[in-house]
């Protein structure tokens, strides 16, 4: 890959972070300037030994900080170094964490640091919050030992912890700290990989990345839909955005968008990410499809922290990465009853329900 | 379990469902959507069919919970007319927006057990709502009522709708006055033994039954429920008939109160008119006692009804339209009207005497919507003997008003001097076609007979004096005279004969 697959790229992570994840285009500038004129490997687990060293690498905490603390350009090296020094394990090759928002790319730019080649495979395939909701976790695999290295130059090693624990150490590391941090998760063979992992998300975010940009400005709705190989949902105007802060949580919220064809009334709950579409009360478009809100005008996606009453958006359902719709323990994970809504899975493109899927497999 | 389809409107106009908060969608028009049963349930069921209900759900339900759209959603396809919540907390834009688009009407209460309950026993038309509005009424009965103003307030607490009596002319005397007014015609039509009748008018329910006062239906009960609630209307009119005993007792009761007063105050008046010079002290106390303040100016007032009416029973409109008009006035009973009179602290000046007159005017005339009536004022005079001149000035003024509908039926003493009075008396139009039957005889004779007989009397019956005031010999007028007393049959000699005949042909020559 090249700079100029850069904007692709970053738009494509943006639809795939279904309102979170993070805003990809600081890490895209980044990851464009490092490039230079040159270009990188992004290689897929078929090119690799199966004895190779892959180690998955991306950014935890809070990804506005992004912004405000600068990184200092040496954080995914000392991950990887610390993580090295842990394991005496030297990687061959880089992968993803998240398939979608800004670590979409952000192990892209790590293995351009590292100078090693990216492996198109990551752990969610799109954005989801929690460390529990890594395939590996899902897949019984360890997550630790880790490291994390935060802007001010503090490097932390985790091992011997669940993704509980995991989870609630690198929060409590990063609040105190800059905010956010590089992550290099347990280092493993490529052998490991095979059915562990989410395969060709950035190949995917390029294709969202190329409609959205042929679509150009002023693109009919449907058209955009259908170029993403998605469904719309309804297309018009913002008229109410709602916040509710949930103790001890993620905050809440939801947004309401009045159809401008039909008048439908769609409400999109959403915590980080958007997690369910209703039209006309009726649950449409549930977690983990990917439920992305498009700026009307521009086809660039409007996040759950930047939507406002009064734009023009179009309400976006994409599949779900199938690796999660094909088990319901899975399933379960990132459903909607995992982020505490009452209600089962909404998936396009499976007519069969999710527990019939299950009872079939 | 349905009953007829009851318009939401009737049902949300009912007082016991009056604290539904509307929530959503309260552009709809309630009369248009039909109920026909209420379906209480939690929220886990609500996706249950519920045709033509209106759906209660029991457990609240955080408005902006994403779930109040699924519940809207739910209501509207399980078939429900309309959603009541258990929560009045106002929806958020989705939820409101998505009620409009489905016309679905959505309510609030905070107590959702007691709303549905009740809407069950008003749209089902079940016996309890009948018992329970029976229950309260007897319970209201038990209270002692003052008076019967009284005791129609608090029934109309406890059958929660408003109460009116009213007279068989449409006449509301208590409760409520019933808007817009009830056509009396409407009243008469209804049988009078058939207990409680209900009367679909083009917007509410009357309900009203015939006050049992021994004299036929003089008195209807009525109660008026808006919108068209069957089971409700059944209630009300059960409870009615219980409580129309008791309102017919309470009137009986106030009208003996109100005859003894009438007798103690037309026996005082009377005992005021017949004292000669100041009245003896004793009466004096009990004028005190009336409330009657003898010592100051008094204006009487005469009001005597064109036609009969009962004067014990209709004393107070008379007295509340000339307190609308800033009089506080006395009124006393009298065989064919009242005597009235209003009290001023000094001699009245003039102008005090004709803002008094153009007062009772404007009462008069606001009056005359309901009781037709002569009206005569007489003028200003002091003290105990002074108020009884007033009176009889009045009550002269008031039989002259009687044949005067150019004036309104309206005469003040004041504006015309005690001959004007007699000679208006002369014009009046039974005084007249008498006045020419008894002069009939003098026309077309010789020797202008008539102008000569009242050029007489004019003078005194002084011969001379006609004479002189008609340029003839005084034998001439001699002559007349004799030939007028022939033709006519009468004598002169006779001061009656002399009185008539003189009133006769100042109506004749003055008309």
């Amino acid at each position: 890959m090249s700079a100029a697959d850069v904007p692709l790229l970053a738009l494509g992570a943006g639809v795939l972070g279904a309102g979170g994840g993070g805003e990809p285009d600081r890490v895209g500038t980044i990851l464009a300037r490092r490039l230079g004129a040159g270009c990188h490997p992004v290689v897929a687990l078929a090119d690799l030994d199966p004895d190779a060293t892959v180690v998955p690498i991306g950014i935890v905490g809070a990804t506005q900080v992004l912004g405000e603390k600068l990184p200092a350009g040496v954080e995914f090296v000392e991950t990887v170094a610390a993580i090295e020094r842990w394991t005496s394990d030297r990687p061959d090759a880089v992968m993803g964490i998240e398939g979608g928002g800004l670590n979409g790319i952000s192990g892209v730019l790590a293995a351009v640091e590292l100078g090693l080649p990216y492996l198109d495979l990551d752990l969610m395939g799109r954005a989801m919050p929690r460390l529990d909701q890594f395939t590996w976790t899902a897949a019984g695999l360890p997550l630790t030992p880790c490291a994390l290295a935060e802007p001010g130059g503090q490097v932390v090693v985790v091992d011997r912890v669940g993704p509980v624990a995991l989870e609630r150490t690198v929060r409590s590391m990063v609040s105190t700290t800059g905010g956010w941090a590089a992550l290099a998760l347990r280092p493993c063979r490529a052998r490991e990989l095979r059915d562990a992992c989410i395969t060709g998300s950035l190949a995917r975010a390029r294709r969202l990345g190329r409609a959205a940009l042929a679509m150009g400005t002023g693109a009919p709705p449907e058209d955009c839909a259908a170029t993403m190989g998605g469904r719309l949902l309804g297309s018009g105007r913002v008229t109410e955005v709602a916040h509710r802060p949930v103790p001890g949580g993620f905050g809440r919220g939801s947004v309401t968008v009045i159809d401008n064809t039909d008048g439908a009334v769609l409400r999109i709950e959403s915590e980080n990410e958007y997690l369910m579409v209703l039209v006309d009360g009726s649950v449409t478009a549930t977690c983990p499809d990917i439920i992305a809100l498009l700026d009307r005008h521009q086809a660039r996606p409007v996040g759950v922290e930047s939507v406002r009453s009064g734009i023009e958006v179009s309400v976006l359902v994409l599949s779900a990465p199938d690796w999660w719709c094909r088990r319901p323990d899975r399933l379960a994970r990132v459903g909607p009853r995992a982020f505490g809504l009452d209600v089962d899975p909404v998936l396009i493109g499976r007519r069969r329900r999710p527990q019939e899927i299950g009872r079939a497999g | 379990m349905s009953g007829p389809a009851v318009p939401l409107a009737a049902l949300l106009s009912h007082p016991a469902l009056a604290g539904l908060v509307v929530l959503g969608d309260g552009d709809s028009d309630p009369t248009s959507i039909g109920v026909e049963t209420v379906v209480a349930r939690s929220v886990a069921t609500a996706s249950e069919a519920a045709p033509r209900a209106l759906l209660v759900l029991l457990t609240p339900v955080e408005a902006t919970d994403w779930k109040m759209d699924a519940i809207i959603r739910q209501a509207h396809v399980a078939g429900a007319s309309a959603l009541v919540l258990a929560s009045t907390s106002p929806l958020p834009l989705s939820a409101s927006a998505l009620a409009r688009r489905l016309a679905l009407p959505v309510y609030g209460t905070d107590d959702p057990f007691t709303t549905g309950a009740v809407a069950r026993d008003l749209i089902l038309a079940r016996g309890s709502h009948t018992a329970a509005v029976i229950n309260d009424t007897v319970r209201a009965l038990r209270r002692p009522a003052g008076d019967v103003e009284h005791l129609v307030r608090s029934l109309a607490a406890a059958i929660a709708h408003p109460i009116h009596l009213v007279d068989a002319t449409g006449h509301q005397f208590a409760g409520t006055a019933p808007a817009p007014p009830i056509d009396p015609a409407e009243l008469r039509r209804l049988p009078i033994d058939a207990g409680a009748q209900v009367v679909p008018l083009a917007d509410r329910l009357l309900i009203t039954v015939p006050v049992p006062l021994g004299e036929g239906p003089g008195v209807w009960l009525g109660a008026e429920a808006p919108g068209h609630l069957p089971a409700d209307a059944a209630a009300i009119g059960a409870a009615l008939e219980v409580a129309v005993h008791a309102v017919g007792r309470q009137l009986a009761v106030d009208r003996l109160a109100d005859e003894r007063d009438a007798r103690l105050r037309a026996a005082l008046l009377g005992e005021l008119a017949d004292a000669v010079g100041a009245p003896p002290p004793e009466l004096r106390r009990r004028a005190i006692h009336a409330g009657w303040s003898l010592d100051g100016w008094h204006i009487g007032i005469r009001v005597n009804p064109r036609t009969a009416v009962d004067t014990v029973a209709r004393r107070t409109e008379v007295l509340a339209a000339l307190a609308d008009q800033g009089l506080h006035c006395e009124a006393v009973e009298q065989a064919d009207g009242w005597a009235v009179w209003t009290s001023l602290d000094s001699e009245p000046a003039p102008t005090d005497v004709d803002r008094v007159a153009k007062a009772i005017r404007r009462a008069h005339r606001a009056l005359s919507t309901t009781l037709s009536a002569s009206v005569g004022v007489g003028a200003a005079h002091q003290g105990p003997s002074g108020l009884v001149r007033s009176l009889a000035e009045a009550n002269d003024a008031a039989r002259l008003a009687e044949s005067r509908p150019a004036s309104g039926y309206f005469v003040h003493i004041d504006q015309l001097g005690l001959a004007q009075l007699l000679l208006a008396w002369t014009r009046t139009d039974t005084f007249q076609p008498a006045a020419r039957t008894l002069l009939e005889p003098l026309a077309g004779q010789p020797g202008d007979l008539l102008r000569t007989l009242t050029a007489y009397l004019d003078a005194e019956s002084s011969l001379v004096e006609a004479a002189a005031v008609l340029g003839v010999h005084r034998n001439t007028v001699a002559g007349r005279i004799a030939r007028t007393e022939t033709l006519l049959g009468v004598r002169l000699d006779d001061p009656e004969t002399r009185l008539a005949l003189h009133l006769a042909c100042r109506a004749n020559t003055s008309g």
